[in-house]
């Protein structure tokens, strides 16, 4: 999954962006109104992490032209924690709201949820015929038995999964699993798919051929 | 409510005292003029009666046997005097004029009687209505030679000496009159009842209506005390003391409720400035304790804890200055310093702030001596300053003079960065406020920078003035007399 925190406190972007990072999101950074506004126009973010006060352009003013082109879940942070603000924010376009200061935990676990109602998910449990997708733990299991997967593998899979039927391009892959920071070496993708493969079963993965991947 | 009450009550207790007093004084004197006048009229009507009895029985004698008269013009005297005499009444009372007669006979009611002791005579004269137990007045009562009075039970009697040595009494029984009298005494009764009733219905509602402000101002000041801060005192009534108190209190009210309302916002606006440091802290001890990372993001991530922790500092600083000049606690240190001198000082201090952002200082200081404390005066020159070098553009001038004016220490601080919106000028001197409404993070302070300054001035009773044209730089001005006060 990829995110992008626009943030202009130095110290509390690199705090946020480690935290998530860790939590195996793809994270890219931007420090003010106008980079946030214009990186999340051009790539389709799994969720956008906007701060509402913002030099130059605010929150409020990105959120607003953002919501004219993209239907990205974003999730306020400010500091403001007034109803009227929040009532704002929501009416505004943003689909979460969280006041600073705030809980890491709490932050992620809500991005989570994001990710899952704009999957249309309602259990953060994906099953797959005998494959289990653990969301709030990140853990995968194969017929109960626990399966060791990178980071990159497992946003690769939670992502096919759940796109589940959909066809799934590489590029789909690289804007959601890579983040800007990727050396994105063209076979990265397959080279994380085959191991995909190797630890949960051929044919978990189908291949479209010069199409994309998909779960059935 | 009980003061009130109590308050309501005296009123009336002492209007209802005082109505009454006046009342029962005047019922008295109306009953005793009455009675008076009813006695008067009595005593009159007796005396004409009497007085009647007295002529008739003393006019002239009777011409009993023609040619042997007595003295002219006394009683029959001699031997046989006496029982003529007797006679002669007695034929005078039988033949008393017929109105007369109609009085004291019993058929009248009005309850007159007469009695007559004719001298010498062991008997009586009586009218038929006569009591029977009517004495005989003793001698030592007919001193005067009129008419004289005296009261028998329920009767009133006149009566009047006929020389020699007898006695005519007229008397009249006052049982109708008294009733009378006592009816027109109940009658001033219920009337004065009447009066003091009405007269403190009367009373009650002006009371009620004159202290109808004083329980408004009660609901108003409980709403109040209860945290209906906005709430205020409804009277129409606003010609009465008790109108200007509530008008004052009113104002009391709106004075305090904008100070609370201040005090609130500024509270908020600390908390609210505290919130982006304590994320910075939370955040990256959260993520130090979850993960065993490198040493070098330890590092990193103590770094970033205490830079949070910096501003907090400062800001907590900045919040207790101000603390202590709103609280008016000021030790007033006040020294013999030169502006020139202070400005010089802390522009030394803020030289490497200026060469980091390439700033080129312009100083132009001459001596401008006034009484201030000098600590707080670094901390003026020092924020318009850092402002002037902050909200500049990178190779910009701050220029910084001082001189004196009409007995004025002043301090001019000018930049030529951006300026400052015109509808920002008239609030960059409030707290926590900031012209760019995001907040900047070039700008780093809190938004009290100014604020501080603009306290510090004024309690050192100068003034701190801005202007500012866009795209031109902002001028700040501070002025501070020469002397501690002018001659006032």
């Amino acid at each position: 999954m990829r995110l992008l925190l626009v943030e202009d406190e130095p110290d509390l972007a690199a705090g946020i962006a480690r935290a998530l990072r860790h939590a195996g999101y793809s994270v890219d950074l931007a420090a003010d109104g106008e980079e946030g506004l214009f990186k999340a126009q051009a790539v389709d973010y799994d969720v956008v992490v906007l701060d509402v006060m913002l030099p130059g352009r605010d929150g409020w003013s990105v959120l607003e032209t953002l919501r004219r082109s993209k239907r990205t879940p974003v999730l306020m942070l400010t500091a403001r924690d007034k109803p009227v603000d929040r009532v704002r924010g929501l009416d505004t376009g943003a689909d979460d709201y969280l006041v600073k200061p705030f809980d890491l935990a709490e932050l992620k676990a809500r991005i989570r949820a994001l990710i899952r109602r704009s999957a249309n998910q309602a259990s953060p449990l994906l099953t797959i015929g005998d494959i289990q997708v653990d969301q709030a733990s990140r853990r995968v299991t194969r017929e109960g038995a626990s399966v060791n997967l990178t980071a990159r593998e497992y946003g690769i899979l939670e992502y096919l999964a759940l796109h589940r039927g959909e066809l799934v391009t590489r590029s789909d892959l690289y804007e959601h699993v890579l983040d800007e920071n990727d050396d994105s070496l063209s076979n990265l993708i397959d080279v994380h798919v085959s191991n995909l493969r190797r630890k949960l079963g051929r044919d978990l993965i189908t291949t479209r051929r010069g199409l994309g991947y998909c779960i059935e | 409510m009980i003061r009130i009450r109590s308050m309501r009550w005296r009123l009336q207790f002492w209007h209802g005292l005082l109505l009454a007093t006046v009342l029962v004084a005047g019922g008295l004197t109306a009953y005793e003029y009455a009675r008076a006048a009813m006695l008067g009229s009595t005593d009159a009507e007796l005396d004409r009666r009497v007085g009647f009895f007295g002529q008739l029985l003393r006019g002239g004698p009777p011409p009993l046997r023609p040619g042997r008269g007595g003295p002219a013009g006394g009683m029959p005297e001699g031997p046989g005097g006496r029982p003529r005499m007797a006679e002669h009444l007695q034929r005078a009372l039988q033949n008393l004029p017929p109105d007369e007669e109609a009085t004291y006979s019993l058929a009248n009611s009005e309850g007159w009687y007469y009695v007559v002791w004719p001298p010498g005579a062991s008997k009586a004269i009586c009218s038929e209505n006569a009591p029977s137990d009517v004495s005989r007045p003793e001698s030592a009562d007919l001193r005067h030679p009129g008419p004289n009075h005296r009261n028998r039970g329920d009767a009133r009697e006149a009566f009047l000496e006929l020389r020699p040595g007898g006695v005519a009494l007229v008397g009249h029984v006052m049982t109708a009159d008294y009733a009378r009298l006592h009816r027109y005494a109940g009658f001033l009764a219920a009337g004065c009842a009447a009066v003091l009733a009405l007269g403190l219905l009367v009373g009650r509602w002006i009371v009620g209506r004159s202290l109808r402000p004083i329980r408004a101002i009660t609901e108003a000041a409980g709403k109040i005390a209860d945290g209906a801060l906005s709430e205020r005192i409804q009277t129409s009534d606003t010609d009465s003391e008790l109108g200007t108190l509530a008008r004052v209190l009113n104002e009391t009210f709106a004075r305090l409720e904008s100070s609370f309302a201040q005090q609130a916002r500024f509270t908020a606006d600390a908390a609210h400035e505290l919130r982006t440091p304590v994320s910075i802290l939370l955040t990256h001890t959260e993520n130090a304790l979850s993960s065993p990372c490198e040493v070098a993001d330890h590092r990193e991530a103590f770094a970033a804890c205490q830079r949070a922790a910096q501003r907090m500092r400062n800001l907590i600083e900045s919040l207790l200055v101000l603390a202590r000049l709103d609280s008016g606690q000021d030790p007033a240190r006040r020294l013999s310093v030169d502006l020139a001198v202070r400005a010089a000082e802390s522009i030394a201090l803020l030289r490497p702030l200026a060469e980091s952002r390439k700033i080129t200082l312009t100083l132009d200081l001459t001596p401008a001596p006034c009484l201030a404390d000098p600590d707080e005066l670094d901390r003026v020159i020092t924020n318009l300053a850092a402002n002037a070098i902050q909200h500049n553009a990178e190779g910009g001038t701050a220029r910084l003079s001082t001189f004196v004016d009409a007995g004025q220490a002043c301090l001019v601080v000018s930049d030529s960065g951006p300026g400052i919106p015109p509808e920002h000028l008239s609030h960059v001197f409030e707290r926590f406020y900031r012209a760019d409404s995001s907040r900047s993070r070039a700008s780093g302070g809190a938004g009290l920078g100014l604020a501080i300054a603009k306290a510090i001035v004024e309690a050192h009773r100068g003034s701190i003035s801005v202007q500012s044209d866009p795209g031109r730089g902002a001028t700040f001005t501070v002025r501070i007399p020469s002397q501690p006060r002018t001659s006032a």
